[in-house]
């Protein structure tokens, strides 16, 4: 199989935080969801990605090569899209369109100024005039007018309206269709993850947690609503986390259909994602 | 870099407007003092301190963080505002000149051409090694702290000039020196200004290859 992104030991060590032997990787073709609260590690980890920190230790490939965000060429494949927009104020959306061109060999012009007439954002008004939702657009938009195999997004859907941040997964499942190419979606918004991605990436304090596939976590996890009785009679092994409550005891377990295959008087429901982050994370606290 | 360039060029054009009533306040300014060298020196000072706001433009909206997801690497980000700031020199040196020559047509001054044109490139020389000095600090603690090291770096060096002017005046040094070798020894200045933008330009470059965003 081939990997958009290889991570190997990634140590990043501040004052009170350490993003602590991340590894996992990338594959080709997929969507994958990285999820973890505030704070967790995300940002430190796509910036050591991209090179924009310096790692203590640890081992970073994008397509194969040895810290490919060092590689001018290589980064022709990627475009990164993040919460915020880094375009200087003064600049406007045909001034990007031509500093593009200079800058990516593959600038495609009419699919930018599509994307912007997509997105509404007027070509002749500075950016500074720009909501920081139309800012995050733009990026978007620039992001995907050069022919990238892989878009990494730090949050970036976060200031978008329900409405657009619909548009803008549909195009990344378009976007997807083509086998190589690759998202790596870093995002709080767990419906979205949910919605397209086909592996998560939990992330926990700077540690990894788990990196699964989607489809197989939504099918195997569950959350058990039942007494304190039954809680206790549940095989410690299945649980991932519990929260209690004055009246009934709530239990995340990591493969509900072996309970549901014994005779049981509580209620099974299937985990969302958003479950699965809130319990794990609770129960690594 | 091309496109790093156009992209500060775009950005420098707001204030375009604001140059252009700062130039004719220095054309009316020198015509009535009857005094053309001041024009050149002012519009190459003002032309330089561009590259501060080109750079706290960037900084504002941190924008070498995502210039550098683009197929743009760290010494390309320094080698922009180099060239930037040598484009921006050589503007204002140019206007400055033709400011210069316009000024002395209308009012002959009391000074001869030759002697213009070494106090020109002394204050091309000066400013080179003043904003030489600044870049690399601009990249290691940003534009607004440097701003304020900008003072110190003008003291320091014009200090230093009125040193050397003193000195030649107590050695007598003026009646030896002819017209040619004044302009021998601005050329001089400017090859020596120019070997220390480079050595100014490697040393930012050591600074970008660590710094984190």
């Amino acid at each position: 199989m081939d990997y958009a992104i290889e991570v190997k030991g990634l140590t990043k060590k501040y004052n009170g935080f350490t993003l602590d032997h991340v590894s996992f990787q990338i594959p080709t073709g997929s969507i994958v969801g990285f999820i973890g609260e505030n704070g967790a590690g995300k940002s430190t980890t796509i910036k050591a990605i991209l090179d924009l920190i310096q790692r203590d230790s640890g081992e970073v490939q994008l397509f194969g090569k040895k810290d490919g965000a060092q590689d001018k060429e290589l980064k022709e494949d990627i475009s990164v899209i993040f919460d915020e927009c880094y375009f200087p104020d003064g600049l406007r959306v045909l001034d990007v369109n031509q500093m593009m061109k200079q800058i990516y060999r593959h600038w495609e012009p009419a699919t930018f100024l599509e994307y912007c007439r997509r997105f509404d954002l007027p070509d002749k008004r500075p950016v500074k005039e720009f909501s920081r939702g139309m800012k995050v657009k733009l990026s978007i938009a620039v992001g995907l007018s050069h022919k990238a195999k892989l878009i990494i997004l730090d949050d970036a859907c976060g200031s978008l309206d329900p409405i657009v941040r619909n548009e803008i997964l549909d195009i990344f499942m378009e976007f997807i269709q083509e086998e190589d190419h690759t998202v790596f979606l870093s995002s709080h918004i767990t419906s979205d993850i949910e919605k397209i991605c086909d592996y998560i990436l939990l992330i926990h304090k700077g540690r990894l947690l788990f990196f699964e596939n989607k489809d197989a976590l939504l099918y195997d996890y569950g959350v058990v609503r039942c007494s304190e009785e039954q809680y206790r009679e549940i095989n410690p092994e299945l649980i991932v986390g519990v929260q209690k409550n004055r009246f009934e005891v709530e239990v995340l377990v990591n493969n509900r259909h072996i309970l549901d295959e014994r005779p049981h008087d509580y209620v099974i429901d299937q985990a969302s994602i958003e479950d699965i982050l809130l319990y794990v994370v609770k129960c690594n606290l | 870099m091309k496109g790093l360039l156009l992209k500060d060029i775009y950005n420098l054009r707001k204030v375009s407007r604001q140059y252009l009533l700062i130039l004719l306040f220095f054309t009316l300014y020198c015509f009535f003092l009857k005094n053309p060298t001041f024009f050149p020196m002012m519009t190459i000072l003002s032309f330089s301190m561009l590259i501060l706001t080109s750079l706290g433009y960037d900084e504002a909206v941190s924008f070498d963080k995502y210039a550098l997801t683009l197929p743009v690497c760290r010494e390309d980000l320094v080698r922009t505002k180099y060239v930037m700031f040598l484009l921006l020199l050589g503007t204002g040196s140019v206007i400055g000149m033709l400011g210069n020559l316009a000024i002395n047509f209308l009012i002959p001054d009391v000074e001869s051409l030759a002697e213009q044109l070494v106090s020109i490139l002394s204050v091309v020389a000066v400013f080179l090694i003043v904003f030489s000095t600044m870049l690399p600090l601009v990249f290691k603690m940003g534009v607004e702290k440097a701003r304020m090291l900008l003072m110190v770096c003008y003291i320091a060096i014009f200090g230093v000039i009125y040193l050397g002017i003193t000195l030649m005046k107590k050695l007598n040094l003026e009646d030896i020196l002819t017209e040619p070798m004044m302009i021998g020894l601005a050329i001089g200045g400017i090859v020596l200004a120019v070997l220390y933008v480079f050595a100014s330009y490697c040393m930012s470059v050591r600074i970008i290859r660590k710094r984190e965003w």
